[in-house]
């Protein structure tokens, strides 16, 4: 089944529509982000409210419903 | 302020990050630290971190660090461990704190300290933003929330420094993020030796300095993790 998901990018509060299918993953839509936004040179994690989404679960295992909306945060990495 | 002078700690990474860490640690009152890094001082590094000076340039970051602390407070004992933090020694601490910039070199510590249930206490920065989380042993680690988009970068660097052609706000912004996020983890470290680990961050505090906002972002233990899930 397919839904769409509103993808809000913390990083410059830009969002997008993406269509997505319950049997991929978190990791899918986080490359498909990544890719978009181009932010490949930064790691990124996946929101709703303040709970982070788990990587490996399926778009049908996260909760996730029809038109929610989902915050992806680049997650820093320096020292 | 017994538990916190004899609290064995290992501060992981001696950049911004690590120098702000140190420099609280000992002000805090901890006396026994050692500081891990492998890397030398260079000119780009002095604008950001406490403790080195220009006649340091060259010289091993652990051993500057170690030096320079040691000046705040003689009562307390810095042990400068100027080795790849792959090849340390890790046990017989009472917590470590990372300052670490690469993802692999984090994963090292991570998969070290839910083994061993040494309390883990992680920074991280980049540019205005930041992070710290907490591993206590039950707890999810750092693992539990890495995907894809982390295995890329696993093995490049995140400097402290931005690159040259980044704008002057982000260049100046660094070593302010650097100070929240070295001064939680100190906090943190605080809470442990204290016997209050039910107080720390209980998931991923996220510091935004463009929004001026922090805030705490839940984690579940990730059943997949392979330090936590079947092939744990």
């Amino acid at each position: 089944m397919r839904m769409k998901l509103i993808i809000r990018n913390a990083a410059d509060n830009t969002e997008i529509s993406a269509e997505v299918d319950d049997s991929d993953s978190v990791n899918d839509v986080l490359v498909f982000a990544s890719e978009y936004w181009k932010e490949q040179n930064y790691a990124l994690v996946m929101k709703i409210g303040n709970r982070l989404i788990s990587p490996s679960l399926l778009i049908s295992e996260t909760g996730l419903e029809d038109g929610d909306t989902v915050v992806i945060v680049p997650d820093p990495q320096g020292g | 302020m017994g538990r916190i002078h004899s609290a064995r700690v290992l501060v992981a990474g001696a950049g911004a990050l690590g120098n702000e860490a140190v420099k609280d640690l000992v002000l805090a009152g901890f006396r026994d630290i050692s500081v891990a890094d492998f890397d030398t001082v260079e000119e780009s590094n002095l604008c950001r971190c406490v403790l080195f000076r220009e006649r340091d340039i060259g010289r091993n970051k652990a051993e500057v660090v170690a030096e320079s602390a040691g000046e705040l407070d003689p009562q307390c004992r810095v042990t400068a461990l100027p080795e790849r933090i792959q090849s340390l020694d890790l046990s017989g601490y009472d917590m470590i704190i990372g300052c670490l910039d690469s993802i692999s070199a984090r994963l090292h510590l991570n998969s070290h300290a839910v083994f061993n249930r040494t309390p883990y206490v992680d920074g991280a920065t980049d540019g205005f933003r930041g992070k710290v989380q907490v591993i206590l042993p039950g707890r999810p680690c750092l693992e539990c929330s890495m995907n894809r988009t982390h295995i890329r970068e696993l093995h490049r660097t995140f400097s402290c420094i931005p690159g040259r052609d980044a704008p002057p706000l982000i260049l100046s912004s660094g070593i302010t993020t650097t100070a929240v996020i070295a001064g939680i983890c100190v906090r943190e470290a605080i809470k442990i030796v204290c016997g209050m680990e039910s107080m720390c961050v209980n998931g991923i505090n996220y510091y935004d300095g463009n929004l001026g906002s922090l805030d705490i972002t839940e984690l579940e233990i990730n059943p997949r993790c392979p330090n936590h899930g079947e092939l744990a």
